[in-house]
């Protein structure tokens, strides 16, 4: 069955609590952090009694030591009842300053452990504000690209329309030349326009920075998008699959992976038009690692895919890739593209942290 | 007659340049590879080069420099949508006479351009 898109933005307190201790780049530290805790915790409860218990016993050697000695010295009273009262005032005593010894340090490592917590929370929202930050930025990276790129739309639709003007001037013969063409590259470039706007709100909504982290079960997943590609009248070649046998769970946003994995097994088919797309999934010890290889044109200049805009042409220039490239990134995974040895094919390849190790 | 060749891999814009030229009297040959542009500069002999920079497979600087090394007497102009940008000032430096930015002002182009 399809994993159902999370398409509800809204965060319970207890999913922010979740994320922030699920946060790829400080689970690891965090799960620390909360196992130090809870042996603080137990400690401060139970800790009083072993403490206490050493303390007399201590101090009850101590006084017996004490005792033997002055006997041996003949400096000790010989009446048994005067011995019986001062033994039994140095034990109380002594027993009083334990209890008072020990409930001063545990009232002391309270008040550590008050303070390791204060401080786990904070590292939890200065990660999470380090994160909102590079998203941001990511969204206003993306913005000065867009900028630059309704550009070249806008350069024709000027050039368009004053030819238009220039041709509604001329007579009519000759001017039907033009008028035909300069609408069509019109109206071209308002559909471009309207893509560009479209592509980067769907980027500014990938990039989200709300959007909760959650167990994802990528085999589940891959199969839904391609199931989903089958029946998309534009693609004429749906990939076919080679999925690892089980789960293939990561800790992530499972709009936003629906999302890099579509970006990426769509750009595979529509590049590579009738050919064959191989999507394959697996586990590569602590990473679950999908490959997509296609049959369509070598990239110019694989390294720089990745970049907004970054023209190319296997399916001209856009955001997707980039959007998939900061997904991945925002995963804590590794992402990167190659051409297949020969004249054509191209393999896309992404690893992310698997949620537990098998 | 004044011969144009113009390089943008966008086909709206070079066809509607080109449409604008050719109603102010020019002839003009387009082309929406710059690989095949280098071709054109290797086999025929244009007076003006208008290119775009940012192209896939040969960058726009590397028009300019074979449109130079072609024909020095070339008057080459790039369009950008980079203002002043480090590509711009590299492509003026490889011999491109001016840098106009994306969206162009037609009225300025034809301006610089010798008579038809």
């Amino acid at each position: 069955m399809p994993p159902p898109a999370a398409t509800d933005e809204t965060e319970k307190p207890d999913q922010k609590s979740t994320r922030a201790r699920s946060s790829p780049s400080h689970s690891e530290g965090d799960a620390r952090d909360l196992g130090e805790s809870a042996e603080l915790t137990r400690i401060a409860r139970w800790g009083w009694a072993p403490l206490v218990a050493g303390c007399v016993v201590i101090t009850m050697t101590i006084v017996a030591a004490w005792e033997f000695a002055m006997v041996r010295a003949g400096f000790a009273p010989t009446a048994p009842k005067v011995r019986a009262l001062l033994a039994l005032r140095a034990v109380v005593t002594s027993t009083l300053l334990a209890a008072w010894a020990g409930y001063y340090v545990l009232r002391l490592r309270r008040r550590v452990e008050a303070e390791r917590a204060r401080t786990i929370e904070e590292r939890h929202r200065l990660a999470l504000q380090e994160e909102h930050i590079t998203q941001s930025e990511g969204l206003v990276a993306y913005a000065r690209v867009l900028a630059h790129e309704v550009r070249a739309p806008l350069h024709g639709l000027h050039l368009s329309a004053k030819a238009l003007g220039r041709a509604t001037r001329m007579e009519p013969e000759k001017a039907q030349r033009y008028i035909g063409t300069c609408t069509e590259r019109i109206e071209a470039d308002a559909s471009r326009l309207t893509a560009l706007v479209n592509e980067y709100l769907a980027a500014s909504h990938a990039m989200s920075p709300d959007a909760p982290h959650e167990p994802v079960d990528l085999t589940a997943l891959v199969r839904h998008v391609a199931a989903s590609l089958r029946v998309d009248p534009a693609i004429a070649q749906a990939p076919s699959l080679d999925l690892a046998s089980g789960d293939v769970r990561v800790s992530g946003n499972r709009a936003r992976l629906e999302r890099l994995v579509r970006i990426l097994m769509e750009h595979a088919a529509r590049a590579s038009g009738d050919g064959p797309v191989v999507a394959r999934l697996e586990r590569e010890r602590e990473h679950a690692r999908l490959t997509i290889t296609d049959t369509g044109p070598h990239f110019v200049d694989p390294a720089n895919v990745f970049r907004p805009f970054h023209p190319s042409e296997r399916a001209g220039a856009g955001l997707a890739l980039a959007v998939a490239h900061d997904i991945v990134r925002s995963h804590a995974g590794e992402i990167r593209a190659e051409n297949l040895e020969g004249d054509r094919g191209v393999r896309f390849e992404f690893r992310l942290p698997l949620e537990t190790w098998p | 007659m004044t011969r144009i060749l113009l390089v943008d891999d966008d086909s709206c814009a070079v066809q509607s340049l080109q449409a604008l030229l050719e109603m102010d009297g020019y002839e003009v040959r387009a082309t929406m590879s710059s690989v095949e542009a280098l071709e054109l500069l290797g086999r025929e002999r244009f007076d003006v080069v208008v290119t775009d920079l940012e192209m896939p497979r040969v960058h726009g600087v590397e028009v300019v420099r074979a449109a130079i090394a072609a024909s020095p007497a070339t008057r080459v102009y790039v369009v950008s949508a980079y203002q002043g940008s480090a590509v711009c000032k590299q492509a003026v430096a490889a011999g491109a006479e001016r840098a106009f930015t994306k969206p162009l002002d037609y009225d300025k182009l034809v301006a610089c351009l010798p008579a038809a």
